[in-house]
C-alpha cells in the first residue's frame, strides 16, 4: 500500500481546501440548490446520532437537505468572503486497506478546515457586514468514483461536521 | 427643492396653499398655519408661524432692494462659513438705561375681553418670543416697566433686548398683528449690523428660532417656500441663494450652539413638510448637523423614488419616527416602505404605523429575516471531558505552555495558526488599527490565502509535542478572560465526530472524539513595546481518547483577528430552544441530555417560566441558568442572585418603558 510523505498531505489537504472553500461560498452565495451537494449522505450511526451534522449559529440542523431549504427560502443576499483559510489532516488513513494507489491514499484522509472572514447580508456594499468563523470535517466522497464513472459531478470532499458562528 | 417664489399674496394653488388658508393661532397666539398634515400627526404638534408681515406700522425698513442677488450670494457663502459668534450682534448698542418701545395693533385681540384688556398675556408672549431659546447663549428677554397709553403698550427694556423685540413687529398675537417700534431716537439702538453676512446670519438664526418649539425640541422647517421673511430676502428667487440658503441655515444653527451634545439635545424633531423637494440634495446637511435626529416629517413633498432619498438611507441612525405620506413614490412604489425600515435599525414608526416593536429594536444584531438566529452554545459533553478540557487548557496557556503542550499534545498532534489581519472589527470600534499590529506575528500565520507555496505551507504547521511546544513559545504572552467570570466573552461549543484515529489501533476505522470550536478574546503583551493588544480569536479543537490527560489534541487550528467585540455572542432572541422541530428532532437522535432524567418538557417549560417572572430575566437566560443549577430551582434563584449584578441588561425582559 502507498503511503504518504508530509509533502503529500501539505499539498492534498491545502489543495483540497482551497478547492472546498472557494466552491462552498459561492453556492451559499449563488447557487443554493447545489447546497446539499456538499454535504455527506445523512445516515444514522450505531450510536443514534446523525450525520453530516451541522450547527449554524447555535442550532443543529437536521440534515442537509433542511439547511438547503433554509437557504433557498429564507436566506436573504449574501456575499461571503473567506479571508482566512487553514486546514489540519484529522485522520491520514481512514480506512484500512482501503486501495493501494498513491491516488487511491491520497483520498483517504479526513480533513479538518477553519475559515475566517465577513459576509454582507441583504445587498450589495450597503448591507450589515458580519464577521464570522465556519470549521468543517471534511471527508473523501464515497460515491466519487461511481459517480464520476457515469460522468456524473462527484465532489471530492463532503461535508461530515460544520460549526458555523457570526463571531462580529 | 424649495418652492420657488411666488407673490406673497399669489392665488392659494394646490393642497398646501389650501391648507395655508386655515389660519388659526396657536396657544401663543401666534398665527400659524393649518398644517396639521389630513389629520395625521406630524412629528411635532406646532406649526410654523409665519414670518413678520410687511411693514405694517412704519417699523424696520424693508430689506428689499437693499442687498443685490449678488451680495445676497456672497453673504450666504460667508454665513456658511463663517464662525462670527452672534452674541456680536445681540449685545451691539449701548448700555444703560432702559428704552422705551410701543406696540400697537393689539386692541382688537381675542383676549381683549380680560380684565387688563390683554395686556398681561400680550407682555408675556413677547418676553416669551423675544427670549433666545434656541442655542448655548440662551437669554430670557425681560420686559422691566409696561404701560398703557390709548392704544398704545409702551414698554421699557434693557438696550440689548431692543433688537428681538423690534425684530417682532409684524408677529401674529391672538388674532392681531402686533407692530413694535422704538420710541424716542431713531439710530441709537437699533442692531448695528456689522456686514451683510452678519444680517444674514442674523436672519437665518431669526428663522430658526421663530420656528422652534423648545417644549416639543421641534424644529419646523416646513413650508420654508412660504416663509414671508425668506421671501422678503428673495431667497428662493436664484438656484444660486436657494441651494446654499439651507447649507447655511444649517451653519448658522450650529454656531448658535458651543458643544453639539447641546444641538442634539435641544432638537430631536425636524419637518421638513411641504417643501417641493424632489431629492435630498439640498437639505442633506440636516444629517450631518442633527444626526441623532430622532423624529423626521418628509410629508407631502415631491419624493418619486426611493433613490431620491437615498442621501440618508446612512444616516440619522437614531431615527425613530419617520413621515412620507403626501410624496408620489407611495403611488410609484408601494415597496418602499420594506426598504425605509431596514435603512433605520431604530425606526419604530412609518407613517405613523408601527413598524417595530422596542424589543425588536432592542435586538439589533438581528438581521432583518435572517434564518440563523443567533443561539446559545451547543456544548454536547459527555462526563465533562470536554468542559475539562476547555477550562485547563486556556489557564495552561496563559500561564505554562510548555507544561501544557506536554500534557495535551503528542507526536500526532498538530498545531497551526492563521492571521486573518481583513476580518471586521468590532462595530463599537473599541480597539483601534494600529500600523504593523500583525508583525511578528504574519512569519508563522498559515493563512492559506496569503501563504501560496507548498513549502511554506508545509514548514508553518507543528508536528508533534515538541514542535508545537515550541511554537506555542514563540507566541506572545496572552491573558485570556475567565471563563466562568466572563463567560459572556465566549462562545465555546462542541459535539462528538466519529473517525478521530485511535492511538491504540484496536478500532481501524477510528473512535468517537470531541470537535471543539471556541471564539473568544484574548490580551497579547506585545513583546516590543510592551504594550498589552486585544484580539480575537477562533480555535478549533479535535480531540480523541488517550495521552496522560486522557485525552489528546489530534489538531488544534487558531485563528487569530482584529478585536469583534462580544455583541455577536449574545443571543438575538429567546424563542425556540426547544421549539424548532429541527432541533428538538436532532436532540432527540442525539440523546442529548439537555434536561436532566424525569423532567419533561412541559415541566422544564414551567419551570423557566417561573423562574422569569421570579427574577424578570428573559427566556433564554432563565433557561440558562436552570441548566447550570442542574434544574434545581432553588439553585437557580440562589445563582442568580449572586450573578444579578453582572447580568448584562439584556438578560432581564424589557419593562414598560
Amino acid at each position: 500500500m502507498a503511503t504518504l510523505t508530509e509533502t503529500d498531505y501539505a499539498r492534498v489537504s491545502t489543495d483540497a481546501a482551497e478547492r472546498f472553500v472557494d466552491l462552498y461560498y459561492s453556492a451559499l452565495d449563488g447557487s443554493r440548490s447545489s447546497i446539499k451537494t456538499y454535504y455527506v449522505p445523512t445516515i444514522v450511526q450505531d450510536n443514534g446520532r446523525g450525520l453530516p451534522s451541522i450547527s449554524y449559529n447555535g442550532e443543529l440542523l437536521a440534515d442537509s437537505a433542511a439547511f438547503q431549504e433554509r437557504w433557498e427560502k429564507q436566506m436573504p443576499w449574501t456575499h461571503f468572503e473567506a479571508q482566512s483559510v487553514n486546514v489540519h489532516v484529522m485522520n491520514p488513513t481512514m480506512m484500512p486497506g482501503a486501495g493501494r494507489s498513491k491516488k487511491d491514499a491520497e483520498h483517504n484522509m479526513s480533513l479538518i478546515v477553519q475559515v475566517s472572514g465577513s459576509v454582507r447580508l441583504g445587498e450589495r456594499r450597503e448591507g450589515p457586514l458580519r464577521g464570522f468563523s465556519d470549521s468543517f470535517v471534511l471527508v473523501p466522497n464515497a460515491e466519487l468514483s461511481r459517480a464520476a464513472g457515469k460522468g456524473g459531478h462527484g465532489r471530492p470532499w463532503l461535508i461530515q461536521s460544520q460549526t458555523f458562528r457570526f463571531v462580529v | 427643492m424649495v418652492a420657488r417664489s411666488k407673490p406673497p399674496r399669489a392665488a392659494p394653488r394646490g393642497p398646501a396653499a389650501a391648507r395655508r388658508q386655515a389660519l388659526r393661532a396657536d396657544k401663543d397666539g401666534d398665527v400659524s398655519m393649518g398644517l396639521s398634515i389630513k389629520g395625521r400627526a406630524g412629528v411635532g404638534k406646532s406649526t410654523p408661524p409665519t414670518g413678520p408681515r410687511k411693514d405694517a406700522a412704519g417699523g424696520r425698513p424693508s430689506r428689499n432692494g437693499i442687498i443685490s442677488a449678488t451680495a445676497q450670494r456672497a453673504i450666504l457663502r460667508q454665513a456658511g462659513a463663517s464662525d462670527v459668534s452672534m452674541k456680536e450682534v445681540r449685545s451691539s448698542g449701548p448700555r444703560g438705561g432702559l428704552v422705551e418701545l410701543k406696540v400697537t395693533g393689539w386692541n382688537k385681540s381675542k383676549a381683549s375681553g380680560d380684565e387688563d384688556g390683554g395686556v398681561s398675556s400680550l407682555l408675556k408672549w413677547l418676553e416669551k418670543k423675544a427670549s433666545v431659546r434656541l442655542g448655548s447663549r440662551a437669554r430670557s428677554v425681560r420686559i422691566k416697566k409696561s404701560r398703557v397709553e390709548g392704544s398704545d403698550l409702551i414698554v421699557k427694556v434693557a438696550p440689548e433686548d431692543v433688537p428681538p423685540l423690534v425684530r417682532m413687529n409684524g408677529y401674529g398675537w391672538a388674532g392681531t398683528t402686533v407692530s413694535i417700534e422704538r420710541l424716542g431716537g431713531a439710530v441709537q439702538g437699533t442692531p448695528v449690523v456689522s456686514s451683510e453676512a452678519e444680517r444674514i446670519k442674523e436672519m437665518l438664526r431669526h428663522v430658526l428660532e421663530r420656528r422652534y418649539d423648545l417644549e416639543t425640541k421641534f424644529l419646523n422647517l416646513s413650508a420654508l417656500g412660504q416663509d414671508e421673511e425668506l421671501q422678503q430676502q428673495k431667497i428662493f428667487e436664484s438656484k444660486s441663494t436657494t441651494s446654499k440658503f439651507f447649507p447655511a441655515m444649517m451653519k448658522v444653527l450650529e454656531h448658535s450652539f458651543d458643544k453639539k451634545e447641546d444641538l442634539f439635545a435641544a432638537i430631536t424633531s425636524v419637518s421638513l413638510a411641504n417643501n417641493d423637494l424632489e431629492d435630498l440634495a439640498a437639505v442633506t446637511s440636516l444629517s450631518i448637523t442633527l444626526p441623532r435626529l430622532q423624529n423626521l416629517d418628509l410629508s407631502n413633498n415631491k419624493f418619486r423614488k426611493l433613490s431620491a432619498l437615498d442621501n440618508w438611507r446612512r444616516r440619522f441612525g437614531q431615527l425613530e419616527r419617520l413621515i412620507l405620506t403626501g410624496n408620489p413614490i407611495e403611488q410609484n412604489d408601494p415597496g418602499y416602505a420594506v426598504e425605509v425600515v431596514k435603512w433605520y435599525p431604530n425606526l419604530r414608526q412609518l407613517n405613523n404605523v408601527q413598524v417595530r416593536t422596542e424589543e425588536e429594536v432592542a435586538n439589533k444584531a438581528q438581521i432583518t429575516d435572517m434564518p440563523f438566529p443567533i443561539r446559545s452554545a451547543i456544548f454536547q459533553d459527555e462526563g465533562g471531558i470536554a468542559e475539562q478540557f476547555v477550562l485547563k487548557f486556556f489557564a495552561g496557556f496563559d500561564s505554562d505552555r510548555a507544561v501544557l503542550a506536554a500534557y495535551y499534545f503528542d507526536e500526532h498532534s498538530e498545531f497551526s495558526y492563521a492571521v486573518n489581519s481583513q476580518a471586521p472589527r468590532d462595530p463599537a470600534a473599541t480597539e483601534k488599527h494600529e500600523a504593523g499590529e500583525w508583525e511578528g506575528l504574519l512569519k508563522q500565520s498559515r493563512n492559506l490565502r496569503k501563504i501560496q507555496q507548498l513549502p511554506a505551507r508545509q514548514a508553518r504547521i507543528f508536528h508533534g509535542t515538541k514542535a508545537v511546544a515550541d511554537a506555542f513559545i514563540g507566541l506572545p504572552q496572552t491573558k485570556h478572560p475567565d471563563l466562568a467570570a466572563e463567560a459572556k466573552k465566549w462562545i465555546v461549543e462542541a459535539r462528538m465526530v466519529p473517525g478521530v484515529p485511535d492511538p491504540t489501533g484496536q478500532s481501524p476505522n477510528g473512535v468517537d472524539g470531541f470537535f471543539i470550536t471556541v471564539h473568544g478574546e484574548v490580551e497579547e503583551l506585545v513583546a516590543s513595546s510592551g504594550q498589552i493588544k486585544k484580539r480575537s480569536f477562533d480555535r478549533t479543537f479535535i480531540l480523541g481518547p488517550g495521552g496522560v490527560a486522557g485525552v489528546r489534541i489530534v489538531s488544534d487550528q487558531l485563528t487569530l483577528r482584529s478585536y469583534g467585540g462580544t455583541q455577536a455572542f449574545e443571543p438575538e432572541n429567546a424563542e425556540g430552544w426547544n421549539a424548532e422541530p429541527t432541533y428538538a428532532a436532532q436532540a432527540e437522535i442525539d440523546g442529548a441530555p439537555q434536561l436532566p432524567e424525569g423532567l419533561t418538557i412541559p415541566q422544564a417549560e414551567q419551570m423557566v417560566a417561573a423562574l422569569m417572572s421570579q427574577t424578570g430575566m428573559t427566556l433564554q437566560y432563565a433557561k440558562d441558568c436552570l441548566d447550570q443549577s442542574g434544574w434545581n430551582a432553588q439553585v437557580a434563584v440562589v445563582n442568580f442572585e449572586k450573578a444579578k449584578a453582572i447580568l448584562p441588561p439584556t438578560a432581564f425582559m424589557s419593562t414598560a418603558a
